[in-house]
């Protein structure tokens, strides 16, 4: 039974929260040496990731214009699987993370899962993975010669608390020599907009806000209430908003505890992004929209009269 | 200066379509089937670059069944110059991996600088064919690129992608596997006189063979994942409408609720 990998990453001076989710599904795999991997110039985040319950913890150092690369990150990792003989290397479901999982299982001919939102122990493991963009779900097993790649979809497994012993970070400084492709700057996002795949509450608009300008009322309550702002694809491509909100089978998947449909009907496309949240919430004009079809709680009305009285029950009712 | 561009395509069925499953696989029976939309982008970024480079010549790629001609002809009414269909059985189709080694095959033919494709297609959603194509072809690759900036005659290219931390920017050198991302641009409409030039374009349908790809490498026996089955998503217990007679108390009822039963708020 070999050893396990997580790729861990830093968003700032803290580990993404999926990183956490990582080590949970870790720990799912069975009780084995945890490898991690992590790659940033934050102490802080490299603190937290030490005290993951790992084995050891290796940092490929970034250095200014070298911030990552698949190629030269590939094959760092195909060197530290082979050498601590791992079984799974795990990622998280994100921008990078599934950029090197996919480069790293295309340079070795690994096995590869993405997106995977269910484990069941055993030999081998059965992995659980929607479809479709949640129309159908699969389940799958890996088979050929270990090490095999997954990507774990964030926001599903519960985040692993930092423990109190942690692992001295050993600094690998990548090989960028025979690099063809780098990052070489991050534009950070204004305003701390939460993420909508990690985001515990999701206020999502589609047509029945009326224009454009309307989903000021969104950005509002998502900044008050603390979450995430979505949007329909109707308005996606009307250009309402821009495409990173989009919730739905050409946009983000995602699984919030409490998901606020405002003045979306409900085509197939969105309701396959957002039916596995916790808990639905539709608020729409239109009685018959199917959106009520899948909603744990609906209110017939005008979104854009509902949203200011939504947000000042919340605010209150918090206190 | 004319270059040459491949865009690799999928098929899929339309992201509008209710998907039934039968005996654990999803029956596809009467579904429609669509070029996979994040293909429609990396088709459209490859036709602005021929629009702008004139001598460009782009073509369109697609491991899939020869019935998706319409779709694929629809590449070439678009303004895509040359369209290769590569059906065998021989192929496993569902290996991502396998499916780029027949892809790379075809594309060393055609000695593109530059190859697009969707971030993923819209049915597995692996998001690995691409970028296993690059690997393949010993190629660099940008991912989710919602921004694309090539320099021909310095042989590079930036690209933005977005992640949670922000625009990722990266830079490269050509060729290069660039894969894109909703927003990267808006397709066209097919024109009338496209639709016509369409019709006598080439379009080829390929047996593995003609490809030079290894079959012993493309085969079900090279699968690394075993799909179990497949079975409809968990049903969700009915809901229902919150009741008032104006919105204001509607509204007041919906966030007690919120709190006391469902305790999500």
């Amino acid at each position: 039974m070999g050893k396990l990998l997580v790729y861990l990453e830093a968003k700032g001076d803290s580990l993404k929260k999926v990183s956490r989710e990582l080590r949970t599904v870790a720990g799912m795999l069975g009780d084995r040496g945890v490898v991690g991997v992590i790659s940033t110039a934050s102490e802080s985040a490299l603190a937290q990731a030490a005290k993951l319950g790992l084995e050891r913890l290796i940092n490929l150092a970034p250095s200014a214009g070298k911030l990552y690369a698949a190629e030269a990150y590939a094959r760092e990792l195909a060197r530290i699987m082979e050498a601590a003989g791992i079984a799974y290397a795990l990622f998280g479901q994100t921008n990078l993370g599934r950029d090197l999982a996919a480069r790293t299982a295309s340079l070795c001919g690994l096995g590869y899962l993405s997106d995977v939102t269910g484990v069941e122990a055993g030999e081998p493991a059965v992995f659980v993975k929607p479809l479709y963009a949640g129309k159908v779900i699969g389940r799958f097993r890996l088979r050929g010669e270990p090490p095999q790649v997954l990507t774990i979809r964030p926001n599903i497994f519960a985040a692993a608390d930092s423990g109190d012993n942690a692992v001295v970070a050993e600094a690998v400084a990548p090989d960028f020599s025979a690099v063809r492709c780098a990052l070489t700057g991050i534009t950070a996002k204004a305003g701390g907009l939460i993420d909508l795949r990690e985001a515990t509450i999701i206020i999502s608009g589609g047509r029945g806000l009326g224009e454009a300008g309307n989903f000021k009322l969104l950005f509002e309550f998502a900044e008050k209430v603390g979450a995430a702002v979505g949007a329909s694809r109707a308005v996606v491509d009307e250009g309402w908003i821009e495409h990173a909100h989009q919730v739905g089978q050409t946009g983000k998947t995602v699984n919030p505890v409490l998901y606020i449909a405002c003045g979306i009907s409900g085509a197939i496309q969105h309701l396959a992004g957002m039916q596995t949240s916790k808990c639905i919430v539709a608020i729409n004009t239109n009685e018959s929209a199917p959106i009520f079809k899948i909603a744990d709680y609906g209110i017939v009305g005008d979104c854009r009269e509902a949203l200011p009285l939504l947000l000042q029950e919340i605010l209150q009712a918090r206190g | 200066m004319p270059v040459n561009i491949a865009v690799v395509t999928k098929l899929v069925p339309d992201t509008e379509a209710r998907l039934a499953v039968a005996g654990a696989r999803v029956d596809l029976t009467g579904v429609d089937m669509v070029l996979s939309p994040f293909d429609e982008y990396a088709l459209e970024e490859a036709l602005k670059l021929k629009d702008a480079h004139e001598g460009t010549v782009v073509s369109v790629l697609m491991v899939g069944p020869e019935s998706a001609r319409k779709q694929v002809v629809n590449c070439l009414a678009l303004g895509a110059d040359e369209a290769f269909v590569i059906d065998d059985a021989a192929i496993d189709g569902r290996n991502p991996l396998a499916v780029a080694k027949v892809l790379a095959a075809q594309v060393r033919k055609l000695n593109p600088i530059l190859v697009f494709a969707g971030k993923q297609g819209v049915d597995y959603d692996w998001g690995l064919t691409a970028i296993a194509l690059a690997q393949e072809l010993d190629w660099p690759h940008a991912g989710v690129v919602k921004q694309f900036t090539p320099d021909f005659s310095a042989g590079t290219f930036s690209a933005v992608s977005e992640a949670d931390e922000g625009d990722l920017t990266f830079t490269g050198s050509l060729p290069a596997v660039i894969t894109a991302e909703k927003g990267l641009n808006t397709p066209r409409y097919a024109s009338l006189k496209g639709i016509m030039a369409a019709k006598k374009k080439p379009f080829s349908v390929l047996k593995l063979g003609e490809t030079g790809a290894d079959a012993a490498a493309v085969g079900a026996d090279a699968a690394r994942v075993e799909e179990l089955g497949v079975s409809p998503p968990p049903a969700r217990a009915p809901g229902r409408l919150i009741p008032g007679e104006e919105l204001a108390d509607r509204v007041r009822e919906l966030v007690r609720v919120l709190r006391e039963e469902a305790k999500v708020l």
